[in-house]
């Protein structure tokens, strides 16, 4: 459709093609999916949540609650972006949301036949029997706002973390005052700004500021915070925050794109949202054709979009005489100017009484005292009904298409409130302000309940200039300029139309949640009194709307329905976020590989060029197995495993744990942390030790190597250094303060290469070269030798985790692929942790999941808890409760025929099939050393017998599997090969 | 990304610094008795720079200081005060990264992750976790010279990468 050019302050000449529901229309660039819709005469944007009543443009910023469109490929979209917030792109595509098969024609529209039987609480009531879950589907599929993309790649979002003196929440007039404020007095000032303009309503209210038209003021005003130095973002909008952090979220364009996330730590804190202009209810005041009349203002100032043809207003104070005039300068005829307050109310002086006169000789009507009834129409408005508030049966109707509604202005207190602020409410408003701040906080301007622009300008400029001094700016922040705009709106309270009961089921309080006037009634009745009650029973003000526009009105209606004052009622809480975020934005950088970080050893390369299938294990990435050995990581592992058992092969150890523990006091501090003593470790040795919980629960086991009599170096498991190191800290901190004791993470410090197999030695003294085969050969199990390798450190420990004669080369990062190349050019291949698993399960050692929190050495059979060492823990093993024949202890497990298969997490069971299960397989792995599935288990003691027959059952898997109790260690018990 | 913050990432580069040898020094007691206090940057997150700007010694944490690269002179004066009994040397080459991240963006990259302004107020280095990654944060002329647990050094590097404009 060709459409003529408009003329707006953000509208550009170029045509920019787009498609709504499949339709393609032209705008202009700088226009809004609804400003261009509109222009295209457009009226029908959706349909309600609830009744599919056929709904219209209402709002013109974030606040709006019907026209929430989906905008991407089908299948691919992002739901719910207020029309009025989407930039218009060429190429866009967007859909009008809760309606099938079309728009126009929504089936489910039926539902306004019975919406007398749909009130609040309908849900509760009706869908009891047989069950909930019988309708669930059905209501679920109606309901809800737009539907939530099923695969729909998001661009990155940017996070930034900002530090300021002085944040200002909105650039209206107050907020760049208050902005301009601080950074005269010299404070370090960010402005947040969710238009993608900065200075509110001045580009159609117009006005002076000092010297200057509005629009000029707000040009010297940005030009003169930037040379400050102040950091001024458009199209960001402090959507929450809670302890002093504000977030900030910018969305160019209303749609996710360029986000970022702004984490705002302000010293001080101004709040100028504005105000939100409010509703007045009566009958289908939701029909398309019925919008707020700031809205219609901003349409057209900035759009060049005409709102109607023919319009209606209807509004309880002076400033709709303003804008009425500038509407009817913009091309639109005014038919009538409903005011509800009485001629007494209005007043004999003013601009609105001029202008009021002007419109009369004019020959619109403006009616004071009278009431707009009810929109007549369908899918669009056709009239307005109207009548005297004194003689409310004295009916009329006047034609037009369009009926624009203002019924005050609501102060945008989310900023506040998410804060945690308590509102207080204004009579002269009308609605509530922010009530008693923190001294870091404060509202000003509109927000503020400020709403005439010297009054704004003000109270912007002293809540600036406040903030600056007690941020500790000393400069001087000077004086406020005068503002001269429109007049005070010297405003009435009026919330609703009168309306026979019936009717009111047709006046719609919050138009996103099809909430009315009957709801709240109808929640009142029920004994749902307090408003947080009335808005989890009617839905009043959830959603995205947040109870931007029905949130005070709704207040109000309840008010009058209960007899109580505004203030009596309160307001219900206003969650965050203040518009809606993608959840790609929350998530920021933290998607897809970035969700967590990967360590990397130093072999890392290594393994990923030599085929190593990498997995992570906590934070670090491991070979599982390399594809050389098999086919399949079962392939591969049983491969390795038996090429150590034979031969030989290396292990990548160095995500082990490395804490060195060093000072006088070293080896007292190690006695007090391990189940068995530091102390008596000779320096050259090495000891497996345990340390405990408080709670006697083991927290982590590993070799201590005494490296110096003073300086010991404590391994623990891979990824448990944070953890160990931390416990250790706490008692060194606490018990230990003042002691010569030193706790050094060196985990990164050293590589670790494991040694394995009967061939270890042997390939080991080949790579290291004469000089160190004697050491080898004399090396003792658990002792260690440090020396030099090429010309860099090496310590070589003699233990084993693998029951086969082994060895653990510690070397510097730099040294490891050298020598790790070497050992496999002397014919020791690499093995991964599937294969680990295999030799550890074999040989009974724990192999992780039987440290599970809840196991205490007696359980393990660790047989360290009777060596009366009185360590952190130690003294709780005696709880009555670790000896019960009930208490799980480790054991072996085999299937019964030697040849089952089961896997780690089966619940054992007694052939008493009444009883809980006994115990679970915390390990199972084939063995192929001994040709069947082996592994470990715990299990109850009074059953942890040897030769008992269980079932190891594991239904969602594989079944029922007949087991037997076997010794823990299922091959070498006796630890010759170790010790070869 | 927006343009405006597009500009702000330009010019950022990151460069890994060669392996050398790194120790640190950990006192016994902090505050440091006072033969130590006198040639040591006793107060939270000093910085002792050489003649070409290096850092050489950061209190990077409670009665912890990192000498990277240390020199002779350096050496010795830790060496003296192991022996004076006043803390313990470990010797953590390998255990990080040092890299220097320079450029006008710097500074923005890094604000992705951290309140840099409240991280360095009034120090001249910290310890803290960028991008899930541990590491230890000083100013330098041009931008920031970092230090970060090897093992996350890939995963830092992606980081930075991420938040150029072309990420």
């Amino acid at each position: 459709m060709n459409v003529p050019a408009r003329r707006g302050s953000r509208l550009g000449a170029t045509t920019v093609r787009f498609t709504f529901d499949g339709r393609e229309y032209r705008g202009q660039a700088g226009d809004t999916a609804a400003s261009a819709l509109l222009a295209n005469g457009v009226r029908l944007f959706g349909r309600s949540i609830k009744y599919r009543r056929p709904r219209g443009l209402f709002a013109a910023g974030p606040e709006e609650p019907c026209a929430l469109l989906s905008v991407g490929a089908a299948g691919d979209v992002i739901p719910n972006v207020p029309a009025p917030q989407l930039a218009l792109r060429d190429g866009l595509v967007c859909w009008s949301q809760n309606r099938w098969p079309t728009l126009a024609l929504d089936l489910a529209a039926l539902l306004q036949a019975g919406a007398g039987l749909l009130g609040a609480g309908f849900y509760y009531k009706t869908f009891m029997w047989p069950s909930w879950r019988s309708y669930e589907p059905m209501i679920r599929n109606l309901a809800g706002l737009g539907r939530a993309p099923r695969a729909c790649e998001l661009p990155p979002v940017s996070t930034e973390h900002l530090c300021c003196d002085v944040l200002v929440a909105g650039a209206g007039p107050a907020g760049l005052a208050a902005g301009l404020a601080a950074a005269r007095a010299g404070a370090r000032v960010v402005l947040c700004e969710r238009e993608p303009v900065c200075g509110g309503e001045l580009d159609f209210e117009g006005g002076t500021i000092g010297a200057l038209a509005a629009a000029d003021w707000v040009r010297t005003t940005l030009a003169e915070l930037a040379a400050r130095g102040a950091r001024v973002l458009t199209d960001t909008a402090v959507v929450g925050g809670s302890g002093g952090l504000v977030i900030a979220h910018a969305e160019p364009g209303g749609v996710a794109g360029a986000n970022a996330i702004y984490r705002i730590r302000p010293r001080e804190f101004v709040i100028a949202t504005g105000a939100v202009e409010r509703p007045i209810a009566f009958a289908d005041n939701d029909r398309p054709g019925v919008m707020l009349l700031g809205a219609a203002e901003r349409f057209l100032a900035r759009y060049g979009a005409h709102a109607g043809r023919e319009l209606v207003l209807f509004a309880n104070h002076d400033r709709a005489y303003a804008a009425a005039a500038r509407l009817r300068a913009g091309g639109m005829r005014v038919r009538a100017i409903i005011d509800c307050r009485t001629e007494a109310e209005f007043g004999a002086s003013g601009t609105a009484v001029s202008l009021r006169d002007q419109f009369r000789r004019d020959g619109t009507e403006c009616l004071p005292g009278h009431a707009l009834l009810a929109a007549e129409g369908g899918r669009g408005v056709r009239a307005a009904v109207i009548a005297p508030l004194a003689a409310a049966d004295a009916r009329r109707t006047i034609a037009c298409d369009t009926i624009l509604v203002s019924g005050g202005w609501t102060p945008l207190l989310h900023a506040s409130l998410h804060e945690g602020g308590a509102p207080r409410y204004a009579p002269e408003l009308g609605a509530f302000v922010a009530g008693a701040e923190p001294d870091w906080r404060r509202s000003a301007g509109a927000a503020n309940g400020a709403l005439e622009l010297n009054n704004a300008l003000a109270d912007g400029w002293a809540a600036g200039a406040r903030a600056a001094r007690r941020a500790g700016a000393s400069g001087d922040a000077g004086v406020a300029p005068a503002g001269r705009g429109d007049d005070a709106p010297r405003l009435v309270p009026f919330c609703r139309s009168p309306a026979r009961r019936v009717d009111e089921r047709r006046q719609f309080v919050d138009l996103q949640n099809d909430v009315t006037v009957a709801d709240l009634r109808s929640a009142l009745t029920e004994g749902f009194q307090d408003i947080e009650h009335v808005k989890r029973y009617t839905t009043l003000g959830v959603g995205t709307e947040q109870g931007r526009t029905s949130g005070v009105l709704g207040a109000a209606i309840v008010a009058e329905l209960r007899g109580v004052t505004p203030a009596a009622v309160g307001t219900s809480r206003l969650r965050q976020p203040y518009q809606p975020v993608t959840m790609r934005s929350l998530a920021g950088d933290r998607v897809g590989a970035a969700l967590r970080p990967a360590r990397r050893t130093p072999l890392h390369d290594w393994h990923l060029a030599h085929g190593g299938v990498l997995e992570p294990m906590g934070l670090w990435l491991r070979p599982r197995y390399y594809r050389a050995s098999g086919a399949d990581a079962h392939a591969a592992a049983i491969a390795e495993a038996l090429r150590v058992r034979t031969t030989g092969g290396i292990l990548d150890g160095s995500t082990l744990g490395k804490i060195e523990v060093a000072g006088a006091d070293a080896a007292a501090f190690l006695d007090r942390m391990y189940l068995t003593r530091a102390s008596t470790i000779r320096t050259g040795r090495s000891r497996y030790m345990v340390n405990l919980r408080e709670d006697g629960m083991v927290l982590d086991d590993g070799l201590v190597l005494r490296l110096a009599p003073e300086r010991y170096l404590a391994t623990t498991g891979s990824g448990h250094a944070t953890h160990v190191l931390s416990h250790f800290e706490h008692y060194r901190d606490t018990e230990w303060s003042g002691r010569a004791i030193t706790l050094t993470d060196v985990t990164e410090a050293w590589a670790v290469i494991v040694v394995a197999g009967p061939q270890s030695r042997a390939g080991l003294g080949q790579v290291l070269g004469a000089g160190w085969q004697q050491a080898l050969a004399r090396i003792a199990h658990m002792e260690f030798v440090a020396g030099d390798f090429a010309g860099a450190g090496l310590t070589v420990l003699r233990a084993s985790f693998s029951g086969e004669l082994a060895f653990e080369l510690h070397c510097r990062p730099s040294l490891a692929v050298p020598l790790w190349q070497a050992l496999v050019d002397v014919g020791l291949p690499p093995y991964g942790l599937e294969a680990l698993d295999i030799l550890r399960v074999e040989k009974g050692y724990l192999v992780g999941s039987e440290l599970n929190g809840e196991t205490t050495p007696m359980d393990l059979h660790l047989g360290l808890a009777s060596l009366g060492n009185a360590c952190v823990g130690h003294e709780l093993l005696d709880r009555p409760a670790f000896h019960e024949p009930a208490r799980r202890c480790l054991i072996g497990i085999r299937a019964s025929d030697g040849c089952a298969k089961f896997l780690a997490g089966a619940q054992l069971v007694t052939a008493d099939a009444q009883t809980r299960p006994c115990g679970y397989v915390t390990s199972s792995v084939y063995s192929p050393t001994l040709g069947e599935w082996i592994g470990l288990a715990l299990v109850a003691r009074r059953t942890a017998i040897e030769g008992t027959v269980l079932t190891a059952c594991d239904p969602l898997r594989g079944g029922n599997t007949t087991v037997r109790l076997v010794p823990p260690v299922h091959v070498d018990p006796d630890g010759l090969r170790m010790r070869a | 990304m927006s343009a405006v913050a597009a500009d702000a990432l330009a010019g950022v580069r990151l460069e890994r610094g060669a392996a050398v040898r790194t120790l640190e020094f950990v006192a016994f007691a902090f505050p440091p008795d006072g033969a130590l206090r006198a040639a040591w940057p006793v107060e939270p997150g000093a910085v002792s720079l050489g003649p070409d700007d290096r850092p050489t010694l950061l209190h990077f944490a409670p009665a912890r200081w990192l000498l990277p690269d240390p020199d002779e002179a350096l050496t010795a004066l830790v060496a003296a005060a192991v022996d004076a009994g006043a803390g313990t040397l470990v010797d953590v080459s390998g255990k990080w990264q040092a890299m220097q991240l320079t450029g006008p963006g710097a500074a923005r990259v890094l604000a992705s992750a951290v309140d840099l302004d409240a991280v360095l107020a009034g120090r001249g280095c910290a310890a803290l976790v960028l991008f899930d990654c541990p590491l230890v944060l000083a100013r330098v002329t041009g931008g920031f010279a970092l230090w970060v647990r090897a093992s996350y050094a890939c995963d830092f590097t992606a980081a930075v990468e991420r938040h150029r404009p072309s990420g």
